[in-house]
């Protein structure tokens, strides 16, 4: 075993530990409310016994001793000669949390430091107390083994023949040893056969293998061979050096060696098969341990910590389709490739900009299928974070006296790995809270009726590109009136302030820092710092986090996080010569504002947009770029938001959206004011990412108590998605927009009514194409490069309306539509009202009468003229 | 900073900031670049220019003219970016004005007391050498950096 780098599993050991140790927490938990369950007992004491055999052949030896404590205290629990008490359930949690100190020591390098005396003795004492001293339990442990090993663990027959037997007498003759390798491979391995045949090869290094027991055939079979096998061996080497060159091959349950000598030869030529032997995997473990200790290959002294690379699990089923993805990109590259070529040799033909548009388009859709793919291997299901709540609400519970039903649900919902480690912190805080605020002690809840018992639930789901993670709770719920007492003492409004702010106002107070009602700091939760911090955290990772509550009924929190950090949709905007990107997230809507109209309250230019106050913000040179001043009657100003806060950032143009990968800028730029970190822009220069979080807190007004003023507002106003067909004006209606695309390229179609210019792939549906021109009756117009695709959704299917252009996207008031009655033309029967406006007329059409006109494809249809 | 006062002998990437020479230990930089369109960034200190994109990474980049408190000037076709290491493994850009060569350094060549001429850098450099009549003045790399509050603000 010299050669042999265990550093290498040092990643794998340290995840095994975690999976081990999170049966444990778990198992122990079910056991303290079970304390007679057989099968829990059970599976402790395998986890147990894991551990202890993975740490010894790591050459872990505190974690060894701790780990075969604990195994024995639960053999001595499984043979019912001592009981799951709550002292017994303290003292192993007690034990689990050593174990963990001992993994991080690992990490730091720091093992030898950790003095694990006091547990052990307290793990013996147990046992002590129970009557039973170590032999005895080794014993017991043995005959327990050797009871439950005899159920399955029979080797097959050995029987020499002939030519085996002379062969045996002539080796030994000759002073060789002949062993009978008795192994059996764990029940649960994968390609036993593989590893049967790994045994082989060891063995070979040291001998002569002349017969095997089932027969090679058999062992290659994967169906029939069962897992437990005989080899004869015939060699010089030592009966140890052979059992530790089996040891080394992984999932290997027993090693057991017999030395054949001319005594029992007889007997083995007669057929003998063994039963259980006890030196089971582990203990030949152990033994190694102690002869030879191995240790970590990097654990040299003082070098300090241990560098494990960080491994992930994936499907491979995924790995797979981003295998195929790749393959695409690679087809996709030799084709850009040859149009090129051909481009460069100056044939620059129509078909040629075809193929090369259809590329891009092609490229652009394998990428972000790529790029879906890619983050999918990244997420993993959120129970990595979940399963350490159970034992942590349990010690709280505990502490404090109150009884609780802890609810996880939604476990599999899978985010980025990132986020999960983020994310924690912020969600212990609030079950804390739950328990030591929100839950009341059991005898005020039976005074209300409520059972004794509190509920806590935490949820897990998916919401289209975000996941919410709610934490909810039957207990007292937060009483507006004792938040807003509690602010004023502490100086967060003063009284007159507090009057004005509405019930949801106050509620959200409890995120500014400083605050808490609890008449008591306990060392749970209460000191104030906390709520504030985990809207911070929240907020950082482009997160929101909202309250329900009910006095009396409960609280329930609710985050709601994107899916990834890594790439976000941002809005991209100049400011000089600047390219900033902010998160689309963020961005609530961008207006061109009246310059005439900008006011000043206390030094700060504000605009009033529909009602409401807000303001302004020129942050060209905080930024760093060059401020032209303004040109032309309008700003452009972009809205950003973020919770209930809202602030115009005045931008000089804005270049569209797109998806991008957030770089960090790293330790050295030392966290820049107002950046959230950097992108690669397309034509490879750097865009910086606005922290949309710090502008939004210093600048931001309350958007919250115009709620009303807001709902009033959209039952008055519409907005309309305005084109341009033959210099006329046309609109939707924004609700019946799904999307405005440049023209992807249209198969024609034989058959279709003439309006029906083809179908079309937009984002990997089919639809038809409708050209608008053609509908209403208008000349046909070749597509531009300003043509557009509004897509729009009609009863059953999406539908494509080609029009020469989209200008813009209108807040109308209801009342400048009107429905005009004397229009005579043809192609304003489909155009049933109108909406007047200061300098021009905006037509509606009504797109039932369109697609009533026409008799659309259907999607059968589609799928044959594919 | 204790162990980096002395150099020892071995290559060293030399390179110019107007008339004044310096060195690098080849092992401090990574490699050396073209310069490449720079994006300001406020609010972080003044020597730091900005951030450029190389190969995917977003790596700050440092005037060592600024830094060394030399009036600003716009780089001409010899101007070059080194890549170099800094804490934690960090990549940091280093304009300078023109890089000479990559040269051994004998420990006979070396000098440890600073040519008064380069009073001005005090703190970053750590040793002289003289190569060729040619005053070469060995930088401290973690001082240019990562400066102590005092300096460099």
């Amino acid at each position: 075993m010299s050669d042999y780098d265990l550093s290498a599993y040092l990643g794998i050991f340290l995840d095994e530990v975690d999976e081990q140790l999170q049966v444990l927490d778990e198992q122990i938990l079910c056991l303290e409310q079970n304390p007679d369950n057989q099968q829990t007992i059970q599976k402790i004491f395998r986890a147990a016994h894991t551990l202890k055999g993975s740490s010894a052949t790591m050459g872990i030896t505190p974690m060894k001793e701790v780990t075969h404590r604990l195994e024995n205290v639960f053999d001595l629990i499984r043979n019912k000669q001592l009981t799951a008490d709550v002292e017994v359930v303290n003292l192993v949690l007690n034990c689990i949390d050593y174990l963990k100190m001992l993994k991080e020591a690992i990490l730091d390098g720091t093992i030898d430091e950790i003095d694990i005396d006091e547990i052990v003795q307290r793990l013996d004492q147990v046992k002590e107390s129970a009557g039973v001293s170590e032999d005895a339990v080794n014993r017991n442990g043995n005959m327990n083994n050797s009871g439950s090993a005899s159920r399955d663990e029979t080797w097959p027959l050995v029987q020499l023949d002939e030519s085996q037997r002379s062969l045996t007498e002539a080796a030994l003759a000759s002073d060789f040893k002949v062993l009978a390798v008795y192994v059996k491979i764990r029940d649960d391995a994968l390609l036993k056969t593989a590893r049967a045949f790994l045994v082989h090869n060891n063995l070979k290094e040291v001998g002569e293998i002349f017969a095997s027991f089932p027969s090679v055939e058999i062992m290659e079979d994967e169906q029939k061979f069962s897992g437990s096998l005989v080899f004869l061996l015939v060699t010089q080497s030592q009966t140890q050096e052979c059992m530790q060159l089996v040891n080394q091959i992984s999932d290997i349950e027993t090693v057991h060696i017999d030395t054949i000598h001319a005594g029992n030869l007889d007997q083995f030529c007669q057929g003998t098969t063994i039963r259980m032997v006890h030196t089971d995997q582990e203990e030949t473990r152990d033994q190694d341990g102690d002869e030879a200790e191995p240790t970590l290959a990097p654990r040299s002294q003082g070098e300090g910590k241990v560098k494990v690379q960080q491994t992930i699990r994936v499907d491979v089923d995924r790995l797979e389709k981003l295998m195929n993805l790749v393959g695409e990109l690679v087809i996709d590259q030799t084709r850009l490739h040859d149009v090129r070529n051909r481009i460069i040799n100056g044939d620059c033909s129509d078909s040629n900009m075809e193929v090369f548009g259809e590329i891009t388009h092609h490229l652009s859709r394998v990428i972000s299928d790529l790029q879906e793919g890619m983050m999918k291997t990244r997420m993993l299901p959120i129970e990595q974070l979940f399963n350490r709540f159970p034992r942590m609400i349990r010690d709280l519970a505990q502490k404090i006296g109150k009884e609780i039903d802890f609810i996880i649900e939604g476990k599999e919902t899978e985010l980025d790995r990132t986020l999960i480690e983020e994310i924690g912190d912020p969600l212990i805080h609030l079950l804390r809270n739950a328990v030591d605020h929100g839950i009341e002690l059991p005898q005020e809840r039976v005074r209300q009726g409520k059972p004794a018992k509190g509920t806590l639930y935490l949820r897990a789901a998916h919401q289209e590109n975000h996941i919410v993670i709610s934490i909810s709770d039957d207990g007292k719920g937060i009483d507006p009136a004792k938040i807003k007492a509690s602010a004023i003492k502490k100086g967060i409004y003063t009284q007159a302030e507090a009057e004005a702010l509405t019930d949801r106002e106050v509620l959200f107070s409890i995120f500014q820092p400083g605050f808490s009602t609890a008449e008591q700091v306990t060392d749970i939760s209460g000191r104030g710092v906390g709520m504030d911090i985990v809207r911070s955290h929240i907020e950082k990772l482009n997160g929101m986090i909202d309250i329900e509550t009910e006095i009396g009924k409960g609280t329930t929190f609710t985050v709601k996080l994107p899916l990834t950090l890594a790439i976000i949709r941002s809005l991209l905007v100049k400011m000089g010569s600047k390219t900033f990107a902010i998160p689309l997230t963020n961005v609530l809507e961008i207006i061109r504002f009246p310059l005439a109209e900008i006011k000043t309250i206390k030094h700060q230019s504000v605009g009033v947009v529909r009602g409401r106050v807000l303001p302004l913000k020129r942050m060209h040179a905080t930024l760093g770029c060059e401020d032209a001043g303004q040109a032309g009657k309008h700003l452009l100003v972009v809205v950003i938001g973020l919770a209930e806060k809202r602030v115009g950032l005045i931008v000089d143009r804005t270049l569209g959206s797109q998806e991008m990968v957030i770089k960090s800028l790293g330790s050295f730029l030392d966290n820049p004011p107002y950046l959230a970190g950097a992108t690669i822009l397309g034509d490879g220069e750097v865009g910086l990412i606005l922290d949309v979080a710090s502008i939004v807190k210093e600048n931001g007004t309350n958007d919250d108590a115009d709620e009303t003023a807001k709902r009033k507002e959209t039952q008055e106003e519409m907005q309309l998605a305005v084109f341009t067909l033959a210099k006329e004006a046309y609109g939707l209606e924004i609700g019946q927009v799904r999307d405005i695309i440049p023209v992807p390229p249209i198969a024609r179609l034989n058959e279709a009514p003439p309006e029906v210019l083809g179908i079309a792939e937009v984002r990997g549906v089919l639809m038809p194409i409708i050209c608008m021109r053609r509908s209403l009756q208008y000349d046909e117009q070749p597509v531009t490069r300003q043509s557009r695709i509004i897509v729009v959704e009609t009863a059953d299917q999406l539908v494509g309306l080609l029009v020469d252009r989209v200008n813009e996207v209108l807040q109308v008031d209801r009342r400048r539509i009107q429905v005009p009655s004397l229009i005579q033309q043809e192609r304003y029967k489909a155009v049933q009202r109108i909406c007047q406006l200061p300098d021009r007329i905006v037509f509606l059409p009504n797109l039932e009468e369109i697609m009533h006109k026409t008799t659309l494809p259907q999607v059968g249809e589609k799928e044959r003229t594919r | 900073m204790d162990a980096v006062s002395v150099k020892k002998e071995g290559k060293f990437v030399v390179f110019s900031v107007g008339e004044e020479v310096y060195s690098l230990g080849i092992e401090e930089v990574l490699e050396i670049i073209r310069p490449r369109p720079i994006t300001s960034i406020e609010g972080v200190k003044k020597y730091i220019e900005g951030v450029i994109h190389l190969r995917g990474n977003i790596i700050p980049v440092v005037n060592l003219r600024s830094r060394l408190g030399l009036p600003a000037k716009q780089l001409d076709k010899h101007g070059r970016v080194l890549i170099v290491k800094g804490e934690n493994d960090e990549k940091i850009g280093l304009v300078v004005d023109f890089v000479k060569k990559v040269t051994n350094i004998q420990d006979n060549e070396m000098e440890g007391t600073p040519d008064p001429m380069l009073a001005h850098t005090e703190g970053f450099v750590i040793g002289m050498a003289k190569q060729d009549d040619q005053v070469i003045g060995m930088l401290d790399l973690r001082r240019l950096l990562y400066p102590t509050e005092s300096e460099g603000e």
